[in-house]
């Protein structure tokens, strides 16, 4: 049976504004750590934040963007090209770091909110995330194609629910209270996630904050997942020995017959 | 009802799987074949990347070839000696075929190597098979019996040296073709997750000669040692062996092939064979079609320096 595991909001950050002058926002999370089960088909988590006590809210004047970054991985996307026939693997682009997981939300869509050159200087949203492409070992069909391996990356991770965008995902509950509910699908990497709250004032970045949540996986599956990983040598002898064992015990129970 | 996978790392339909081994494990049942080379491509059908469905295949492959083989021990009906030879045969293949696996995957070219030796090899396979049993089927039809193979002796293999007896086959040959065929079925077991029987059974009959009795006892024993080193080598290398997958489908598989064995009984053996036939080259057929027609998907995102799927 699946289960979703909702973590809800443990505490509730009203203006309890230490209002030094350079705060304006103040935001915090249900949790600071993830634990995902085996059986599970996602998690999320809320975040809830506030603007500090003498900040004059404006939601014409003021956009808030929150992203959440998983693991940085390399990773190569290869795509396949008709030789002699047959569609193989050919071209490829390798990209030295790119998050294993990345969400974005935020009050309004980003185009809205500010500049491209400023989403681009800052490396916001799926499509001005860094990607650091690995030109010495690419392979392109021509030299503006890495964009298009670039949005095909992109895509792939959309399909996975690996990158999210959410261009309403903050929401207004009243009186400069928001809240944004993230979400991680099944296949999330473990480690350490960095979630960057920003405070836009028409159109200018004038206020970050950056802060970290632990994911972790417990339940058989992961238990698993984790010796396969990090014994795999172990492993492969352990499940040589349980197959002799399957073998054995339906050779026994089929004789008596 | 759904499993999570941990080492495939999705999430599958439990009775999909169940009834693939069923269903599979029926077939072996019936025609007396390990099934791993229908198997595999039907787990690389429904999503499984290929690099599992093969490392799991070879895990499931020691639990069912030891449920086989205990049955042939107990009657005496392997060949020890001969099992030894192909099986250090055996162990230099799986060891050339997991370098060779572990190359092209570097290159991102493993599913494509995985997928050309299942087409080329099931084409093979289900070609012969498919002209021998129309052939008999047609014999039948027209009363005639069948000739009977006597099989001319290969002058060639007797004058190969390093020769051995082998008591139990009554046999006085060179090792090396015993561990030529070993050496290939070694290579098949780790670049295609199968037992390698298919191979080895006929081999062992029409190149070395050996007596009908023992031959598939010892061809389970050698493909008992090799598909648990082909298993080790992936999990330790790739760590692509997934264990709930494998027990998935060896539960499946082991019920379905005891309803195969008593079913078979019913059935006339050349109609069998024509029928096992069929399916190989309809398996052949969707996988030689995957290559040549145009995905619908052309870009694969996977990790750098990691299992590739």
């Amino acid at each position: 049976m699946m289960t979703l595991y909702k973590l809800f909001l443990s505490l509730c950050v009203m203006a309890i504004a230490t209002s030094t002058t350079k705060a304006d926002l103040v935001t915090d999370l249900s949790d600071r750590r993830i634990e995902i089960n085996s059986t599970f088909t996602g998690a999320s988590l809320l975040l809830f934040g506030t603007f500090t006590e003498k900040f004059d809210y404006d939601p014409k004047l003021h956009d808030i963007v929150i992203t959440v970054k998983g693991p940085n991985k390399p990773m190569v996307i290869r795509k396949k090209a008709n030789k002699a026939g047959i569609w193989i693997n050919y071209y490829r682009e390798e990209y030295m770091n790119i998050p294993s997981y990345y969400s974005v939300l935020s009050s309004r869509a980003l185009e809205q909110i500010t500049t491209k050159p400023i989403l681009g200087k800052l490396g916001l949203g799926t499509n001005f995330l860094f990607f650091n492409p690995d030109v010495t070992r690419q392979l392109l069909p021509n030299s503006t194609a890495w964009k298009e391996f670039r949005d095909a990356a992109v895509r792939l991770k959309k399909e996975e629910k690996l990158y999210i965008d959410q261009p309403n995902g903050v929401k207004f509950v009243g009186n400069g209270l928001f809240r944004a509910n993230i979400e991680f699908p099944a296949n999330v990497d473990i480690g350490t996630y960095e979630v960057s709250a920003y405070l836009f004032r028409n159109g200018e970045m004038v206020f970050e904050e950056h802060s970290p949540i632990t994911m972790r996986k417990f339940g058989f599956s992961n238990a698993l997942s984790h010796f396969a990983h990090n014994y795999p040598w172990w492993h492969g002898i352990l499940a040589v020995i349980f197959a002799l064992f399957c073998g054995w015990l339906a050779a026994a129970v089929f004789k008596r017959k | 009802m759904y499993i999570y996978l941990p080492i495939a790392e999705m999430s599958v339909n439990i009775w999909l799987i169940l009834g693939m081994g069923v269903g599979v494990g029926f077939l072996s049942g019936l025609f007396g074949v390990g099934g791993g080379f229908l198997l595999t491509p039907l787990l690389i059908f429904t999503g499984i990347p290929p690099v599992v469905a093969i490392a799991t295949e070879a895990n499931q492959i020691v639990a069912s070839s030891l449920s086989g083989a205990l049955a042939h021990f107990r009657r005496r009906a392997v060949d020890i000696k001969m099992g030894l030879v192909l099986l250090v045969g055996g162990v230099i293949g799986s060891f050339m075929g997991v370098a060779l696996f572990n190359f092209l995957k570097s290159l991102g070219q493993v599913d494509l190597l995985i997928t050309i030796s299942y087409v080329l090899f099931l084409g093979i396979i289900g070609g012969l098979m498919l002209i021998e049993s129309v052939r008999a089927i047609w014999r039948n039809k027209k009363g005639t019996a069948a000739p009977t193979r006597r099989p001319g002796s290969h002058n060639w293999i007797h004058k190969l040296p390093f020769k051995m007896s082998f008591r139990a086959s009554h046999l006085y040959i060179s090792a090396i073709p015993p561990l030529i065929i070993g050496m290939l079925v070694g290579v098949l077991a780790s670049i295609m997750g199968v037992g390698g029987g298919f191979i080895m059974v006929p081999a062992m009959i029409y190149l070395l000669k050996m007596p009908t009795n023992v031959v598939i006892g010892t061809s389970l024993f050698q493909i008992i040692f090799v598909t648990a080193l082909v298993t080790i080598l992936h999990s330790g290398q790739n760590q692509t062996v997934d264990v709930v997958l494998a027990t998935t489908l060896l539960f499946g598989g082991v019920i379905g092939a005891q309803f195969g064995v008593r079913f078979s009984q019913k059935l006339r053996p050349e109609l069998l064979r024509a029928l096992l036939a069929g399916m190989v080259m309809l398996v052949c057929l969707k996988l030689a079609y995957d290559l040549v027609l145009e995905p619908d998907e052309l870009f694969k995102l996977m990790p750098l320096g990691a299992t590739g799927h």
